[in-house]
């Protein structure tokens, strides 16, 4: 028997191995490569000049203003003065939140990261939902006629609840999203990502939830504002009406 | 220009084998321990680098030309630890990656951790194929049995002749 016959084969099949072993490695080269200067892609913008930006910086400005206002030794209204000492220093606390550090440290950058995108995300979860929420405001989703004579928080305990699962939901997905940036593979994730930019579209996504979570402390403030301008009993025939 | 060429990437392939296992080593080692695994699980990862590392010795030992002068080969072997390596480089540089920063090891183990199949599985294939070139390039033969063949010859003459006659005939 010629043993060339087999050695044919044994060639064939061999270089059918190479070709496939050389196919996969460049492959996961390329497919690395991409993915490499795919995550590299920074947002370039000025920081503190953003929307976005501007508009939570006003609407701390508001919450401050409302605060200020309050004078324990002059009010007389429906919420018991103690109480309502205790949640102007709540809304400062939430205010001292939502300055925190990683947000004061993003205003002198003209360039965004995908990491600062993540670090702006971690102190939303820790920052402000954690401290000022769930530490400061959420009594306001559970607010009993009897506790705190005033009937607008009462009324709207359950809308305020729904806006708390909200804003607690608000940003889980951009996690998942972003600690997804550390796998090459090529599944949707990559592929969205080369049709968008995650960086400057996670920017966005996490700064409406900051502003979504600034807006329901301005409506806070907003009412606590109302409680001592008209000693408790505005509010209340505006919510009836 | 040519063999010059194939020398170096015959000898590149070495060190680069080499520089992968090394690298691969200490990141496995590494990711084993902060995950609280038995150690000597890791060693299956390893296997593959040894098996590589024998043929590899023996390619040049033995001056085997069937693997050594083989381009094709030498350059697939550079290609796949210039991945290796590539993704090592990722591993402990590439600061983009979000678990980089929130696992907080400086060795991006979620990364790496990915790579480790496809890179056991690339290594047994061109161990694989190395065997197979060794093959190739051996003077390997089957012996054929030499069966006598027996004629019969006349003996004399007359018996050549009744033999030339009958011919003649035809019959």
């Amino acid at each position: 028997m010629d043993m060339n016959f087999l050695k044919q084969y044994l060639r064939i099949i061999n270089y059918a191995l190479i070709g496939l072993v050389f196919a996969f490695a460049s492959f996961y080269l390329l497919s690395n490569m991409y993915h490499y200067l795919e995550i590299r892609k920074d947002f370039v913008t000025t920081f503190a000049k953003e929307d976005l930006v501007l508009k939570y910086e006003e609407k701390l400005q508001s919450i401050q203003t409302n605060i200020s206002d309050f004078d324990v030794n002059t009010y007389q209204g429906n919420v018991p003065a103690s109480q309502m000492t205790i949640i102007a220093h709540q809304l400062n606390s939430c205010v001292a939140s939502f300055r925190n550090e990683t947000f004061q440290s993003m205003m002198d950058k003209n360039r965004i990261t995908i990491i600062d995108v993540y670090n702006l995300r971690e102190a939303y979860a820790n920052d402000i939902l954690g401290d000022c929420i769930v530490n400061n405001l959420f009594w306001t989703s559970a607010v009993d006629q009897h506790q705190l004579e005033n009937t607008i928080l009462a009324q709207e305990k359950d809308l305020i609840q729904l806006y708390y699962n909200n804003l607690f939901s608000e940003t889980s997905y951009l996690k998942q999203d972003l600690l997804n940036n550390s796998s090459y593979y090529y599944n949707t994730a990559i592929a969205s990502s080369s049709m968008k930019s995650n960086t400057r579209d996670g920017f966005y996504e996490v700064m409406g939830s900051y502003n979504k979570a600034v807006n329901f402390v301005e409506y806070i403030s907003k009412w606590f504002h109302q409680e001592i301008s008209t000693t408790g009993g505005a509010l209340e025939n505006e919510s009836n009406d | 220009m040519n063999q010059m060429i194939n020398k170096i990437f015959c000898y590149l392939k070495v060190l680069l084998l080499l520089a992968c296992f090394v690298f691969s080593f200490f990141i496995i080692i590494n990711m084993y321990q902060r995950l609280g695994k038995n150690l000597v699980d890791a060693v299956f990862n390893f296997i593959p680098y040894v098996i590589l590392f024998l043929l590899f010795s023996i390619n040049i030992v033995l001056k085997q030309k069937s693997v050594n002068d083989n381009m094709f080969y030498n350059i697939t072997c550079c290609l796949v630890f210039g991945m290796l390596l590539f993704s090592v480089y990722r591993t402990f540089f590439d600061r983009n990656m979000v678990a980089f920063i929130r696992l907080g090891y400086n060795i991006n183990f979620n990364y790496f951790a990915d790579m480790i199949a496809p890179m056991r599985a690339m290594l047994y294939m061109l161990s694989v194929s190395n065997v197979l070139l060794i093959l190739d390039g051996m003077n390997l033969k089957f012996q054929k049995k030499e069966v006598p063949v027996v004629e019969e010859t006349p003996k004399n003459k007359e018996e050549q002749e009744i033999v030339l006659t009958t011919n003649e005939i035809g019959i």
